[in-house]
């Protein structure tokens, strides 16, 4: 199927894990340019090697967390080494495993507020060009903690995700008369360390962010093969 | 993106038109054999005279009412008989029928006389149910399927403002079904998925849009500007989005993904998850 995303420039932002991986391997695979972010930069540049063998022109930028207008100097080197971005895709980094009442300092709650201000910003800078264009697609990818409470300490985790859900629904609203669309794409942790886990959620971002996927908005979009609990 | 379809025999029942038949042309187009059923002999024809010119002998019709169990089984039997097993079952059959006379899918509760919803028991869910599970032998002997239903997005947001009690009710009942089966069947590589259109601009939805603006006396452009309001992207879906996701979904790289009832509504759903 043609996804009609040659020459398209994608910002991946969390690189560095697998799943950025995956997804900027399979983004390459269709003729788009990467723009790739992430903290740990070997993992980065792990994953622009891989996007690279498909033929594709990657660039990497270092990303590390907690820096000040860390979304904004992502936006601008992206838009530096390319003129424009047309996707942005960020898989949510997984949070330090914490029950909130057991919390004593703030600091993790603001790293975790950052996550999402700096993912803001990104888009606060990207999306007035893809208004231009009359075309974007925002996509978050992150984990299925957010739907449903387990025993795990993962209350950041889902603290985050479900602000970045309810983020892109309302990014879904505001820019759906742009032609831009916000989708997320939802990972059961129990899995995604597989590889068809892995590449199932790649391959869901690739066509969320494709031109047949237009229609496609405000959606979640999960990979849990037969974990799932809810009907919806 | 490959979708890795090649020689798939996917079966689509109400295949012949709408959100069907767009996706039969895209899985013929990623080389998988097609086995379409639909009640109208001439419309079910030109489907496949169309669909046999993308690729030769890639396509044949079955023409029966699927809400009966004999036909369910000759189709398969004749799908067995051209070209083996079943890798794909859709079900598209069943849509609720547009009666100028009275409005589309009318009803409230107390005006639905308990034939009526028998029938329509039988349009919605039973069409969906005979065609899963007539395709699970050959997909379990597989080890690989994927069950996909062609659902509304009043699935999740029943239409209580209308007098829609019927697909109210039968959606999301169509919806637990599948999310059961996809429990069930994801040991044996099957995957089964719900797709809750809304706002759709196939045939029938056509001819419903243009019998409102008729009653309400205003033209069909300004009814359908009305409907796409609330929907950011601001227009109606076509059946070729619809159909993508689907081909999607048939795809290997899918298939991690199943018990899944995605609405693609533009936007419109109120929901964030």
């Amino acid at each position: 199927m043609d996804l009609g995303l040659t020459g398209c420039v994608a910002l991946v932002l969390g690189a560095d894990s697998p799943a950025g991986r995956y997804c900027a391997t399979s983004l390459a695979r269709e003729g788009v340019r990467l723009a790739l972010a992430g903290a740990d930069e070997n993992r980065t540049q792990l994953a622009a090697t891989s996007a690279a063998a498909e033929g594709q022109i990657t660039h990497v930028i270092a990303a590390k967390a907690g820096e000040e207008d860390l979304g904004k100097r992502i936006a601008d080197n992206a838009l530096a080494r390319f003129g424009a971005v047309d996707i942005v895709v960020i898989v949510l980094p997984a949070m330090p495993p914490a029950f909130l009442d057991e919390i004593e300092e703030d600091g993790p709650i603001i790293e975790a507020w950052s996550v999402l201000a700096d993912y803001a910003a990104v888009c606060r800078h990207l999306v007035p060009g893809m208004q231009k264009g009359k075309w974007g697609r925002l996509i978050v990818v992150g984990s299925t903690e957010a739907k449903a409470l387990t025993e795990r300490p993962a209350d950041l985790d889902r603290m985050v995700v479900l602000g970045a859900l309810g983020l892109q629904k309302s990014l879904s609203g505001e820019l759906g008369p742009f032609g831009i669309t916000a989708n997320s794409v939802l990972y059961d942790n129990a899995i995604i360390g597989s590889h068809d886990a892995l590449m199932s959620t790649a391959a869901a971002v690739t066509y969320l962010a494709s031109r047949p996927a237009a229609y496609m908005d405000g959606i979640v979009m999960t990979v849990e093969g037969d974990r799932g609990k809810g009907t919806f | 993106m490959d979708l890795g379809l090649r020689n798939k025999v996917a079966v689509i029942s109400g295949g012949s038109k709408g959100i069907g038949f767009a996706t039969a042309l895209i899985l013929a187009g990623e080389g998988a054999k097609i086995v379409l059923a639909a009640r109208t002999r001439a419309t079910l024809d030109d489907a496949v005279v169309q669909l046999n010119k993308i690729t030769p002998d890639s396509a044949f019709g079955v023409c029966g009412d699927m809400t009966e169990l004999a036909n369910v089984q000759a189709l398969m039997a004749e799908t067995h008989r051209v070209y083996g097993l079943v890798d794909i079952a859709i079900s598209n059959a069943g849509a609720l029928e547009t009666d100028p006379a009275e409005g589309h899918a009318p009803g409230h509760f107390l005006q639905t006389p308990p034939a009526e919803f028998a029938r329509k028991f039988r349009q919605l869910s039973l069409t969906a149910w005979y065609l899963a599970r007539e395709a699970m032998p050959d997909m379990k002997a597989k080890r690989w399927g994927r069950i996909l239903n062609i659902n509304s997005s009043s699935a999740r947001e029943p239409k209580w403002q209308l007098p829609h009690v019927l697909p109210n009710t039968l959606r999301p009942a169509v919806a637990g079904m599948h999310r059961s089966l996809a429990r069930r069947m994801y040991q044996h590589g099957i995957t089964v998925n719900n797709i809750l259109t809304g706002n759709i601009a196939t045939e029938r939805w056509r001819d419903y849009h243009t019998w409102l603006a008729d009653k309400r006396g205003i033209s069909f452009d300004e009814l359908v500007a009305e409907r796409c309001k609330a929907t950011p992207l601001g227009r109606p879906g076509t059946p070729h989005e619809i159909a993508s996701y689907i081909a999607f979904l048939c795809s290997p790289l899918a298939g991690s993904i199943t018990g899944q009832s995605v609405p693609i509504t533009g936007g419109r759903s109120a929901h964030i998850y």
